[in-house]
């Protein structure tokens, strides 16, 4: 999926991402920071974070949540 | 001098257990045993060996380096080079406050004077500390891309002052980060108890040389149990200190408001000994204050044994062996910690929060980093500012709130330490066919928590399982009470001998370390 190689410059505008922390959202994440990741390592990454999200912060929509500070910035 | 230099050759009388010892190839007959180096298992019992003229503080260091070449374990990394007979008389009314004032130069090796306190004292660290012109490996050649070390570690360089330098360099879990001894890049380190038996981590070297009797103590550190976990696989006191106790300069991080740097070490003293010369003065005047104070009163205990996370049973023989060492210590039950499940989240957060940031230089360069590491720094990357901001921000009133509701009135709270015991080293070691998740989870699952919350801890034998690997007891006390946590292990040693001593030979000497 070269969604997680390269999330913002290759993935449509009709996101695969759902509004949960996912693979996407991590991988979106990441790249944000300049830091590369592949697919499986997203998708642990999401499940960890899924774990120790705080109550109510598993919707990315929240406002704990920063993958939607910026919502029009989000692939 | 009776040292004619070769292992085991030497003889001594020890008034105190009112013993001889001729050599080591004597020590699995009825003598009393000798380490590796042919040396008394205990500080103690150096000590009088040296005051009596038996051996010089230059033979002693070159015997213990001796052995630490021969390391059967696949501890050690590397010896340092034997010291040229240069001796620093540094004044102990100079120590530890006045330390960098007195401190000779490192990288110049030297025999310290017999008068001061860990002279031929040979102690082993963690490959994690800068030291002279030593530059720690961290278990994978090299510090963390990006890091810049402040200095040298302030903990050696007291350690050093008061006699002790580092002797060797030991492996260790990579970049501080694992739960045992597995390490893609390293030499598998077996465990000296039992060679089936996993070795924990990440200071998985400290443990095994202390264990082999390789050095007296060694230093680690514990970001989330990487100085108990070891400790308790192989029947060691480990201790990890009140947050900031110890300077962190010179230590590589993982995370650096977890890390606390801890002592390994065979018994109470010894640990009490080591500990104290990585102190300030007036710190180790408290230390030793806190320690007689709690040797001669009762302790007031508490224990807590039941999990939240059901995950986390205990197996049925380290459940009897804590339960009945409960009873006999007369320790209140408490059903639970409240929030358990809460701080070990939040424990989490901080953890993978700070190890992205240790190692965000290489994430972003795209440099390699072994597996385990990547995964915790990835997912640290990942992490919501927020959720870290808010974890740190919580720490004081969690803090609070445990040392009223689990501590309450008790001066130590008793949990377990490994809930199913020392595993095999197959079934937690993530490239073995027979790897269980449950298990290696199962080790830490009493461990992070107590970093977060900052608090100091201990871990000791109290029994030993079927298969004679050690069953531990974790004690957890309020912040800067070492001293009584030192105390409590050696009311432990002193009731249960034979849970203590992790060399087979070591067992056969009631006055291992008890003196």
């Amino acid at each position: 999926m070269e969604l997680f190689v390269d999330p913002v410059s290759s993935a449509p505008q009709s996101s695969p991402c759902s509004q949960v922390i996912d693979a996407c959202a991590v991988a979106w994440t990441l790249d944000r920071q300049g830091i590369r990741a592949t697919e499986a390592e997203c998708h642990s990454v999401a499940k960890f974070l899924r774990r120790v999200a705080p109550p109510g912060a598993t919707d990315v929509r929240t406002r704990e949540s920063p993958f939607l500070a910026n919502p029009g910035e989000r692939p | 001098m009776r040292d004619d230099g070769k292992a085991g050759a030497i003889r001594r009388t020890d008034a105190r257990a009112g013993t001889a010892c001729t050599s080591i190839s004597t020590a699995a007959t009825a003598h009393p045993p000798l380490t590796p180096a042919g040396l008394p298992p205990s500080i103690a019992g150096l000590r009088r060996l040296l005051r009596q003229g038996d051996l010089t503080v230059e033979q002693a260091l070159a015997r213990q380096r001796a052995a630490l070449r021969q390391d059967a374990w696949h501890c050690v990394v590397e010896v340092a080079e034997a010291a040229p007979a240069v001796v620093l008389d540094v004044p102990l009314a100079a120590t530890p406050d006045a330390a960098p004032a007195v401190m000779p130069d490192p990288s110049r090796a030297v025999v310290p004077a017999a008068s001061m306190p860990l002279a031929g004292v040979g102690l082993a660290h963690k490959d994690i500390f800068v030291f002279g012109t030593h530059v720690p490996a961290c278990g994978v050649g090299e510090p963390p891309a990006g890091w810049v070390p402040t200095g040298e570690s302030t903990v050696l360089a007291r350690l050093a002052a008061a006699g002790s330098l580092p002797l060797a360099w030991l492996g260790m879990a990579p970049y501080a980060c694992g739960a045992t001894a597995e390490n893609e890049g390293g030499s598998v380190m077996r465990n000296p108890l039992d060679s089936a038996a996993a070795v924990g981590g990440s200071s998985s070297g400290s443990a095994v040389a202390v264990a082999a009797g390789l050095c007296y103590g060694a230093l680690g550190t514990d970001t989330a149990g990487s100085v108990r976990m070891p400790a308790a696989t192989c029947g060691l006191i480990g201790m990890k200190t009140t947050a900031g106790l110890l300077p962190d300069e010179g230590v590589v991080p993982l995370a650096p408001s977890l890390d606390t740097v801890g002592v390994l070490a065979r018994c109470s003293a010894d640990a009490l000994d080591i500990l104290a010369a990585t102190l300030t003065r007036d710190q180790a005047r408290i230390l030793h204050e806190r320690h007689a104070a709690a040797c001669h009163s009762p302790l007031r205990l508490a224990a807590c044994f039941v999990h939240a996370n059901a995950d986390f049973l205990l197996t049925p023989d380290v459940a009897a062996a804590l339960d009945t060492f409960a009873a006999e210590m007369a320790a209140v039950p408490r059903a639970g910690i409240n929030g358990q499940r809460e701080l070990q989240r939040l424990a989490d957060i901080v953890l993978h929060a700070e190890a992205a940031t240790t190692h965000g230089t290489a994430l972003r360069g795209a440099l390699p980093l072994p597996r385990a590491v990547r995964h915790l720094a990835l997912a640290g990357a990942a992490l919501p500012p927020a959720w870290y901001a808010d974890a740190r921000q919580q720490r004081a009133a969690h803090r609070e709130a445990f040392l009223r509701d689990a501590l309450g009135e008790a001066d130590l709270l008793l949990v377990p330490a490994l809930p199913a015991g020392v595993p095999d080293a197959r079934a937690v070691t993530t490239t073995s066919p027979d790897f269980q998740p449950r298990q290696l989870l199962a080790m830490f699952s009493w461990m992070p928590f107590v970093n977060y919350l900052g608090l100091p801890a201990v871990v000791l034998p109290i029994a030993r399982d079927d298969r004679g690997r050690p069953i531990c007891v974790q004690a957890i006390a309020r912040p800067h009470m070492e001293g009584t946590l030192l105390a409590f292990a050696s009311r432990v040693e002193q009731q249960r001998p034979d849970a203590f001593s992790s060399l087979t030979s070591f067992k056969q000497n009631n006055e291992t370390c008890l003196n």
